[in-house]
């Protein structure tokens, strides 16, 4: 080689050195993340610029020392060397890093080895990343949990004394149906304890009667329906629950169900006073009402002696409020039977039509009198007969009618048909008349309901027809329902059925 | 105090440098001294000779005067009134600052590797003088290094046996090292010997 050409290379690597330096410096200076290179016996050979800022050191603190020395934990650092150099990839630990004034860093050091052009290992590099703001990150994340679980917890808590507080028994369930707690008011009316069908489903519990009774009156299933059902327990005392089931919605979704007991056995134990002293006292007024009922029709008929016009006048007057108040009696002690369960019927075969033609007689002089046009439109084949209780029915065809006639405008019509198939025989009464308001339709079977029209109209009634009607028709396993149509009039249907 | 008289019988001192050096100065001095430190020592060392300079028309590699080396060290150790102890100890911190002796470090991974290269390793360094490792006796903690040629300024005595203790520190896990300048051409020795012993 010639001496200008040694002194051409000599110059080519001082410059490479140069650049090589100036590269090293730059990138030094540059990564923010601090590195280490570490000889193979663990001594630190050099650090960069983020290392020195990350320990508070400079080079002749750093270099030189063994590496485990700038951690708090001494034998894991070693430990993690030793794992470094036999591995073949980047391994990763968290350590403690003990900067200048012994201020404790956590750290992630990632290392992997270093090997020369001969395969031989000459040491590692030790990337050392700052993870306190990911640490604070975290523990605040952790604290945050624990607050929320703990405001959770108090939150469950005090649900759970509200609904151990509530006056009606709670049995709740979650999405499997299996119980997760029931109220002292529930453990109470089920004589049951809570712990001993706590995380079970209602269909594997035995041995419990009020319980049993209770899924008997849910239909043996636990189904949000939005019915309501009864429940009517004996032991201790007879009490009466109505039950209702409601979901458990939590952020909008279904987290399982809940069974409340609401006790209605003082409603009931009032309404059946009430239904006895209806009783007692229609039935105390028939007798009375009756007596003046027959004396009044014997000085009508002349037969104390004849009457002035003027006089048979007044005395009619007399006769038919009389009535009007022997029909309301009769009402009432109708809807009192219904209530105390003895509305009993003598079922016997009867012909519908017979009864329509009867009632409809009774009524003509009404509808002449309001010159109403009423048609019963007879089928053409004969109708079977049906197992009725006579009385019940002309009753329910009376007060149909009555309604139909009493809201029904001067010159109208009413209607009265009946139809028959396999099952069942179908009355329709068909008026037009005022029609049933759309707000009150819903009403319109309700004790003592009378709609805002009817009471207009001053037409006589108790509001107790439609409520009688519907008790008999549904005692003879039948339906009633109706159509109207305000100013237009209204259609009520019923049925029964025939094979009985 | 230093004596103007021997300014230039410093500077006619034959042989070269590598400009590495008096970054490696600047750098120790920056660290304990600081901006102003830095600043007094350039001042100072300006006056005896304006083209002596710590700042980046120094190149890392670049070979400069030796006798602006022996300056520097002694116009340090006048400046900030240091003695043979603070010297030893720049002798120390310079490996860890050097670029060149971190790149060889980086590859010359166990001690005998490291001093068995230390002649190539001294002439990247300077161009008089020659740097051998008479006995490298790992197993029993001795190491014996002869730098030969080299009567340049007793300071720098102090000043390898900070360098090269540094340098064996780097490649040797121990908890006590010493070294021991055991010959030295200024108390007549053929050559300066540096005995490194550790446990």
């Amino acid at each position: 080689m010639e001496k200008g050409e040694n002194h051409f290379l000599s110059r080519q690597l001082k410059e490479d050195l140069e650049n090589l330096e100036r590269y090293t410096k730059e990138f030094s200076v540059f990564l923010p993340l601090a590195v280490c290179t570490v000889n193979p016996t663990g001594i630190i050979v050099d650090v960069n610029q983020a290392a020195k800022r990350l320990t508070g050191h400079d080079e002749t603190k750093l270099i030189g020392l063994e590496i485990e020395l700038i951690f708090t934990e001494q034998q894991l650092a070693k430990e993690f060397f030793r794992r470094v150099l036999k591995s073949k990839s980047v391994e990763n630990q968290e350590m403690i890093l003990v900067a200048r004034g012994g201020k404790k860093i956590p750290v992630n050091v990632s290392a992997s080895i270093r090997k020369d052009d001969q395969d031989n290992i000459i040491g590692c590099f030790w990337a050392i990343f700052d993870i306190t703001e990911i640490k604070k990150f975290q523990e605040s994340l952790e604290k945050k949990v624990k607050e929320r679980t703990k405001e959770a917890e108090e939150e469950k808590n005090k649900t759970r004394a509200v609904l151990i507080s509530l006056v009606n028994g709670l049995i709740v369930f979650d999405k499997d149906k299996k119980i997760t707690l029931v109220n002292p008011e529930a453990e109470k009316i089920l004589g049951l304890k809570e712990k001993e069908v706590l995380y079970k489903r209602i269909d594997q519990i035995s041995g419990l009667a009020n319980l049993e009774k209770l899924y008997q009156a849910l239909g043996r299933k636990v189904e949000w329906t939005g019915q309501k059902y009864e429940l009517v327990l004996d032991e201790p005392l007879k009490r009466f629950f109505q039950v209702s089931i409601a979901p458990v919605v939590f952020e909008n979704k279904t987290a399982g169900l809940m069974i409340i007991l609401y006790d209605i056995t003082r409603e009931r134990e009032i309404d059946r006073m009430k239904t006895e002293f209806v009783s007692i006292a229609a039935h105390q007024l028939r007798t009375p009402l009756s007596a003046i009922k027959w004396i009044l029709r014997m000085l009508l008929d002349g037969d104390i002696g004849q009457l002035s016009q003027e006089q048979a006048e007044f005395l009619e007057k007399g006769y038919r409020s009389n009535e009007r108040m022997i029909s309301l009696i009769n009402d009432l002690l109708n809807v009192a039977r219904i209530e105390e369960g003895r509305f009993l019927y003598s079922l016997t075969y009867q012909s519908l039509e017979e009864i329509i033609e009867k009632v409809i007689e009774g009524l003509s002089g009404l509808v002449k009198e309001k010159k109403l046009k009423l048609v019963f439109n007879k089928p053409k084949k004969t109708l079977p007969k049906v197992k009725v209780d006579k009385e019940k029915i002309e009753l329910v065809i009376q007060n149909l009618l009555d309604n139909a006639i009493g809201f029904n405008n001067s010159g109208g019509q009413v209607t009265i048909s009946v139809k028959c198939d396999k099952m069942k025989l179908e009355v329709m009464v068909q008026d037009t008349g005022v029609g049933i308001p759309r707000s009150q339709r819903k009403r319109i079977f309700a004790k003592f309901f009378r709609a805002d029209n009817a009471i207009k109209l001053e037409t006589e009634g108790t509001g107790l027809g439609l409520f009688i009607c519907k008790n008999i028709i549904e005692a003879h396993g039948g339906k009633i329902w109706f159509e109207s149509q305000e100013g237009q009039g209204t259609t009520f249907w019923f049925t029964l059925p025939t094979a009985q | 105090m230093l004596n103007p008289k021997d300014f230039n019988d410093i500077l006619k001192i034959k042989g070269q440098v590598r400009g590495v050096v008096f970054q490696t100065d600047a750098k120790y001095v920056l660290g304990k001294k600081g901006e102003a430190g830095l600043k007094k020592l350039e001042s100072a060392i300006k006056k005896i000779d304006p083209s002596i300079s710590y700042g980046q028309e120094i190149q890392a590699t670049g070979w400069y005067p030796l006798g602006w080396r022996v300056l520097s060290l002694l116009v340090i150790q006048d400046v900030f009134n240091w003695g043979t102890k603070e010297v030893l100890e720049m002798g120390s911190a310079a490996p860890k600052y050097s670029f060149i002796v971190k790149s060889l470090l980086r590859y010359f991974v166990s001690l005998e590797k490291t001093f068995t290269e230390s002649a190539k390793y001294w002439q990247e360094h300077y161009s008089i003088g020659a740097l051998e490792a008479s006995d490298i006796d790992v197993e029993g903690k001795r190491l014996v290094l002869w730098l030969k040629d080299f009567k340049v300024h007793p300071i720098l005595c102090d000043y390898f046996r900070g360098y090269f203790k540094t340098i064996a520190l780097l490649t040797v896990r121990t908890k006590k090292m010493t070294i021991k300048e055991t010959k030295c051409v200024f108390k007549g020795g053929p050559y300066h010997e540096f005995v490194i012993e550790w446990e």
